[in-house]
């Protein structure tokens, strides 16, 4: 298996507070990784150095073999990094469906000359992401939200709204930030099916952070890397991470 | 074969049914209505000099100009002369701020660089003795209902592009600066402009006297009368024009994906929006159709020659699209547009009716914008229902009273009831003021009619019967 994402020595500190000291992993092709730990250890802010949306005081971050650390987030996202929030931003002021049709990568209509002119390509290619919007909806079975703005919706309805966008976006990479903190049991059971089936389908993979242990431990997640403290104490498959001690320790506490 | 026929209908009949109920109409209904709205505004400032002559409501609308309910044609073309070039104006600056969130208090500057290059490009310009560049000479065309000169047009367009180009720059040093960062910039910009115009650089613009140039519409050969209408048509076309540009921005991906930096700036970065670009672009577009209104500016004075002065750098000419957006409804197009012709309608009705205090109409704006952002701050656009009827009906009363107030010898009644002081300064012996008398009180009335037809109901005969579209209390 090839490694298509490669995270090294990552270091950082917001003012005396060093939350990153040293983070090193790697994420394989077609693979599910989880992100464990206590709270406060560094995993969203991991993320938002990932996005580009805070900037590292050091180390690379290496998508097939380029280097990410010194191109802005909107590159990266173009490039198939995308990311979903822990708490949610979707933008308030536009409805669910206009927040799912943003994201999409090379729309003709944001740009203005081709859409003028290209109208039968622009229609359909608008056809075509009006339906994956729906379907992605339905999906997550919130297409009678589609026509509200996304300020009006619940809290577990905004997890899903986010998902649903980045799901719209064509990633690479996906990086989920606790996808299912506040979703209802049987769906989050089911948005986890769903990574699982469009890493087969989509070939992506996919970053989860996730407290919910049950999950991790027993939902088809390929390996696992436990961080504490700023550092990454311990990684490998969930049956070898159930008996680790020092995890135990750490964090499953038992 | 003739069950299986009845058989197939009856299923497509109920296919088109689940259709039906599948459809949702509210929503529809909006869109239809938004639909009319853009269809009866472009109505009417076509056929605005026709409307007198309509059948059936034309009569009405003689009848009216009459009775000075309503303005009479020439001052109905100068206030749409006046109206169009605001619009350009005014949703110019919502699709920068309004759209993008980069909410601009200096918008009046672009709209002055529009205004001086124009004149700029037709007189030329002299600095130090040496020109620049010469000044352009007539170039007539005819387009059909009237005679342009074309150097005057294409100069309005090079003003606009030169405000564009001087916008981008400025946006290159502001980029990184939000909200009120942004604001404060924006908010210096014509007062350092206004200040370099009148002292240091006043032999090239002018000062408070201004310069003077040509006409964009041929003045010769003509009656005045005939040429203020040539010339409102032609600047109608422009604004459909340049309003059908930004209206077509907003609402297409690059409007979204605007309004996506608006609302979360760094998760429209994370989700591959090229910031500081769409942030350029809305700066640089908004200004180009600021630079347009601002040579069409130069036009309106109502004189045969054009006039630009430093006027366009003061703060209330920034503050213009600020208010009149808010009034309407920020972050949407139809807002500032209905915004726009409600206060420029509103601010001739109050000169007119508050005559006993000039200038004091600016102020009672200024008091229905605190009540606005007070109540609906959303604006007009998105107002409650209750506010929007009792508005509809304080308006349809109003002119209703007016054409019959003499029956009842209302005019005498009021003139006895409230001394010559009048009321709240309304002239009370003017139409237009016992306009905006009837106006507010139908209003209020209006406004609460319902709260006051549901209490009464609840006295007297209770929820029962209740009545299909019974709302419950908010
Ligand atoms: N922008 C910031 N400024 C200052 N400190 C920050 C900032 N972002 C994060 N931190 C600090 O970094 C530490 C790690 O935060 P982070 O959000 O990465 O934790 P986490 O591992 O995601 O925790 P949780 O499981 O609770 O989500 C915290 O102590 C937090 O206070
Ligand atoms: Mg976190």
């Amino acid at each position: 298996m090839n490694t298509i994402l490669e995270v090294a020595q990552l270091k950082k500190s917001f003012g005396g507070l060093h939350v990153l000291r040293d983070i090193n992993f790697d994420l394989n092709e077609n693979e599910i990784i989880g992100l464990i730990g206590p709270n406060g250890c560094g995993k969203s802010t991991t993320f938002n150095i990932l996005a580009g949306n805070l900037d590292a005081d050091n180390g690379s971050i290496k998508l097939y073999n380029q280097e990410l650390i010194d191109l802005p987030p909107y590159q990266r996202n173009l490039l198939g990094l995308s990311r979903t929030y822990q708490n949610t931003r979707l933008w308030r002021n536009l409805t669910v469906i206009e927040n799912l049709m943003v994201t999409p990568k090379n729309q003709i209509g944001a740009r203005s000359l081709p859409s003028l002119f290209k109208r039968k390509a622009f229609r359909k290619q608008e056809k075509d992401l009006l339906d994956k919007a729906y379907s992605t909806l339905e999906f997550l079975e919130i297409t009678h939200m589609a026509n509200n703005l996304t300020s009006e919706l619940s809290g577990g309805q905004s997890k899903l709204v986010d998902l649903a966008r980045v799901l719209m976006s064509d990633p690479k990479v996906l990086m989920l930030d606790e996808p299912v903190a506040g979703v209802a049991p049987p769906l989050a059971e089911k948005i986890f099916q769903k990574v699982r089936e469009m890493r087969e389908q989509l070939n992506i993979s996919v970053i989860i952070i996730e407290h919910n242990m049950d999950f991790i431990l027993r939902k088809g997640v390929d390996r696992i890397f436990v961080m504490a403290a700023g550092v990454v104490i311990a990684k490998g498959r969930p049956d070898e991470i159930k008996e680790m001690s020092s995890v135990i320790e750490a964090y499953l506490g038992e | 074969m003739s069950t299986n026929k009845s058989n197939t209908t009856n299923d497509t009949m109920k296919k088109i049914k689940d259709r039906i109920s599948e459809v949702n109409w509210s929503y529809h209904w909006d869109r239809i209505k938004d639909k009319g709205g853009y269809i009866v505004f472009v109505l009417t400032f076509i056929f605005i000099k026709q409307i007198p002559y309509l059948p059936i409501i034309g009569n009405l609308i003689q009848d009216a100009q009459n009775r000075n309910i309503i303005p009479n044609i020439e001052t109905l073309n100068s206030l749409f002369i006046h109206m169009v070039i605001l619009l350009i104006f005014i949703v110019s600056w919502d699709l920068l701020s309004g759209y993008s969130g980069q909410v601009s208090f200096g918008h009046g500057f672009f709209l002055g660089l529009g205004s001086y290059f124009t004149v700029y490009y037709i007189n030329g310009l002299t600095v130090n003795g040496r020109a620049l560049f010469d000044g352009k000479s007539e170039n007539f065309i005819n387009i059909g209902f009237t005679t342009i000169d074309l150097n005057v047009f294409t100069a309005i367009l090079v003003g606009a592009t030169v405000s564009a180009i001087i916008s981008i720059l400025i946006g290159l040093i502001t980029l990184r600066l939000k909200g009120t960062y942004f604001a404060l910039i924006t908010l210096i910009l014509p007062l350092i402009a206004l200040n370099l115009a009148k002292n240091l650089w006043e032999e090239y613009t002018g000062g408070d006297l201004g310069l003077q140039t040509r006409r964009l519409v041929k003045q010769e050969d003509k009656e005045l009368s005939q040429i203020v209408w040539e010339e409102y048509y032609f600047y109608l076309i422009i604004m459909f024009i340049s309003i059908g540009i930004m209206f077509w921005i907003a609402k297409s991906r690059f409007g979204l994906a605007l309004q996506s930096i608006r609302e979360d700036e760094l998760a429209a970065k994370a989700s591959g929006i090229n910031v500081r670009l769409y942030k350029l672009f809305a700066m640089g577009v908004s200004a180009f159709f600021a630079g347009i209104a601002g040579g069409l500016m130069v036009q309106s004075v109502g004189s045969p020659i054009g006039v630009v002065n430093v006027g366009a750098f003061e703060t209330q000419t920034s503050f213009t699209p600020v208010i009149y957006t808010i009034l309407g409804g920020i972050g949407t197009i139809s807002g500032p547009i209905m915004g726009t012709i409600i206060l420029t309608i509103a601010i001739y009705y109050l000169a007119l009716g508050l005559i006993q205090y000039p200038m004091i109409e600016l102020r009672a704006i200024a008091i229905i914008l605190i009540l606005i952002l007070r109540f609906q701050p959303r604006g007009l656009i998105k107002a409650d229902k209750q506010l929007k009827n009792g508005l509809y009906i304080g308006i349809f009363m109003a002119i209703l009273i007016s054409f019959v107030e003499e029956l009842v010898n209302l005019p005498q009644l009021l003139a006895t009831w409230f001394d010559d002081e009048g009321i709240f300064g309304l002239d009370i012996l003017n139409i237009k003021g016992r306009l905006i008398f009837y106006f507010f009180i139908n209003t209020i009335i209006g406004y609460f009619a319902p709260d006051f037809i549901r209490w009464a109901r609840l006295k007297t005969w209770g929820v029962w019967p209740s009545l299909p579209d019974f709302d419950p209390p908010k």
